[in-house]
């Protein structure tokens, strides 16, 4: 049976590994198991494809020398080996927790080969030593629907390699992955979004089918590392953009878990008045309608008619699907 | 899944290197450490023996003893294996790197310490690589360092704590509980603990906690308590399903809520009268445990959400939406003297 790509891998690997000095192409050929049988031109495709797989893929540093027939390649072991890490037991435990946490297939799976790395050169984890604070496997559990094609985009972003999907009923986009942020339970892809000429953030949740990612000869180039930096922020932290004046009921401050700042307004008997931050008045509107009565907004106005369209329109929908007393909606004013 | 080659020279290149100290080790354990499935992990030791060495017939990279592989059992005897593992790749790096930030977000005093210098130390071998974990971010929603450094007490010290907790519908509540531990789910740190009080497992997200004390009474061992999913899980089952109607604005309801059941809506449905489902509508079912949270998620939702099944479930919603419109209405319709008129703020709660 012809040895598969990744036995093939491996006896390269092992043979540039050992060699004293450089070797050519030729002997290369002779020495590696299933490279003899095949084909100049198939030989040629496949060292190819092998030297850059070990290269790009598994980061593994190939040397080259000479030029023509007596180019020759080797990897010093210098370049190869892991450095010593100097971790104490405690320390170790951190990592063999951080790399439990993934769930993910492709994460945990890359995660774990990097913990037996540092294993096999001497790391012994005190996996006890924090576990009193974190309960072990689950570190940084995640639903899977939300990490989908999670290691594949990881593997497009460091390699800046295109990446194609389906994104939920918006058909098929064309991105150059920059990065991956996560927040508020979500994994997000931001990038180049090709077909828009624009950057893009794509839920992860919504991306369908698989991620296809284009091969190590197509690279795209370096982004800009303050647009990386400013779309990852914009993802993981909100900045906040408007400030509401609200009374709240008293002794309901907490309700709408949000930092407040007393505002020097008056405000309705039993209300008190406070400055909030918000940055989407959508969302924020949400926030507000689950308050009920125990809110009122004070300013903007604009935020005070969004959430009495937004109370308005919910008891339209819910009376016309049948769910509602059946009475007129006495509130529905016309606005704008 | 299916290993492809890029995924599996690193590994098999780590496992050889890895099994050269072992006199014996099981292809379980080979499964757990790698993070892959039985039949990997066999197939990778397999492999391993079949893996020739470049130019010495007849010598591998592995050999052992292949009837106690057929038990599980992997008893190395011959192993030409590198002695060092590779350095880093890229996605290796990346993970831990990436886990360690999720770590110290969510820990405080020496733990944080502890992290922070394992991440500085695997930062430095990783190289160029360290500079690829920037583009991964996790935000994780933790307590306050206060609530933290308080949880973390507890739990070094096993004591009982006092917590004062808001929930999601704004409830504020105070508990004595026994911390079992924290975890980090879907990016919120939660405080998995003993409810005292309610005599069961709760969790509680640590950015609800206004504020964690330490108690000087010392908290009890419960036993495997820390084990199985949280108790709402558990209750999730059995609870009332409720059917909702989800229009596209709305989508990330399923995105974020457990749900027990999500499909396209079709022309069988019956939405009620007038109301013509468009491109995109779900219909979601889902578990209900408590009744004020579905006023909750029906008033945040609005219109974008639509109850169908039990009908009268919503009736808290419509009741609390109506209340708050009159609230408005009667701001709009009567002189307002309860706070003085400023300059472009005196159209403040006023609906036109």
């Amino acid at each position: 049976m012809a040895p598969s790509s990744a036995e093939r891998r491996v006896g390269l690997t092992l043979l540039l590994l050992g060699a004293p000095q450089p070797l050519t192409k030729a002997r290369i050929r002779s020495l590696v198991e299933g490279y003899a049988d095949l084909s100049d031109a198939a030989f040629n495709q496949a060292f190819e494809r092998d030297k850059r797989a070990l290269r790009v893929e598994l980061g593994l540093p190939i040397e080259t020398s000479g030029a023509g027939e007596d180019e020759g390649y080797r990897i010093r072991l210098g370049d190869f080996a892991l450095e010593p890490v100097d971790l104490a037991p405690e320390e170790a435990g951190a990592v063999a927790l951080a790399a439990r946490s993934w769930r993910e297939a492709g994460m945990a799976a890359s995660s774990q080969r990097a913990l037996m790395k540092l294993r096999s050169i001497g790391v012994e984890p005190d996996t006890d030593a924090l576990a009193s604070l974190f309960t072990p496997s689950d570190v940084a559990e995640t639903r899977p629907e939300a990490t989908h094609g999670l290691a594949v985009l990881r593997d497009a972003v460091t390699n800046r390699r295109r990446v194609t999907f389906e994104y939920a009923d918006r058909g098929v986009r064309h991105v150059e992955p920059w990065g991956l942020a996560m927040a508020h339970g979500q994994w997000y892809l931001f990038g180049a979004d090709l077909d828009r000429a624009a950057t893009r953030r794509f839920k992860l949740a919504r991306i369908q089918g698989r991620v296809r990612s284009s091969t190590a000869n197509f690279t795209f180039p370096e982004p800009d590392p303050e647009e990386v930096r400013r779309l990852s922020e914009q993802i993981s932290s909100e900045h906040p953009a408007d400030e509401a004046v609200l009374a709240l009921r008293l002794g309901r401050e907490g309700a709408l878990h949000r930092p407040l700042t007393p505002a020097d307004r008056q405000a309705p008997e039993g209300y008190r008045a406070w400055r909030v931050a918000y940055t989407y008045r959508k969302g924020f509107v949400g926030e507000l309608a689950m308050l009920g009565t125990d809110v009122v907004v004070l300013t903007p106005p604009e935020l005070a008619s969004a959430l009495v369209d937004h109370l308005t329109a919910m008891l339209r929908a819910g009376q016309a699907a049948g769910v509602a007393d059946g009475g007129e909606v006495t509130h529905g004013v016309d606005r704008h | 899944m299916a290993s492809t080659a890029t995924e599996q020279v690193p590994r098999l290149l780590a496992l050889s290197t890895w099994l050269r100290g072992l006199d014996e080790t099981t292809v379980e354990d080979v499964a757990r450490e790698f993070g892959v499935t039985v039949d990997q992990a066999r197939e990778d030791v397999r492999l391993l023996t079949m893996c020739q060495l470049p130019g010495q017939l007849g010598f591998y990279v592995l050999d052992l003893d292949f009837d106690a592989l057929e038990e599980g059992i992997i008893r190395p005897s011959l192993d030409n294996a590198p002695t060092m593992p590779a350095r880093f790749s890229a996605d290796e790096a990346v993970t831990l790197l990436v886990g360690l930030q999720v770590l110290a977000e969510t820990s405080t005093g020496r733990t944080a310490q502890v992290v922070e210098s394992a991440r500085a130390k695997i930062a430095a071998v990783a190289g160029e690589h360290a500079a690829m974990a920037d583009r991964f971010r996790l935000k994780v929603a933790s307590g306050t360092p206060e609530v933290r450094e308080a949880v973390d007490r507890a739990l070094a010290v096993r004591r009982s704590l006092a917590l004062d907790y808001v929930d999601a519908q704004g409830r504020a509540s105070r508990r004595t509980v026994d911390a079992l531990g924290t975890k980090v789910v879907d990016g919120y740190h939660y405080l998995e603990a003993w409810d005292l009080d309610r005599a069961d497992r709760r969790s509680f997200r640590m950015d609800r906690i206004r504020v964690a004390e330490v108690l000087s009474r010392a908290a009890l061992d419960h036993g495997g308590a820390a084990e199985g999913p949280p108790s709402w899980i558990r209750q999730l089952e059995h609870a009332e399903q409720i059917r909702l109607w989800v229009r596209p604005a709305a989508r990330w309801l399923v995105e974020y809520y457990p749900t027990t059941e999500v499909r396209a809506v079709t022309p069988e449905d019956d939405l009620g009268p007038d109301r013509e489902p468009s491109d995109g509508d779900l219909i979601v079912t889902l578990g209900v445990l408590d009744p004020s949270w579905l006023t909750g998620l029906l008033l945040r939702f609005g219109a974008d959400v639509v109850l169908l099944d039990p009908p009268d479930a919503g009736e808290g919603a419509l009741e609390r939406a109506r209340a708050t419109l009159t609230l408005y209405e009667n701001a709009a319709g009567t002189p307002r003297t309860s706070r003085p008129a400023g300059p472009g703020d005196d159209q403040g709660a006023q609906v036109r």
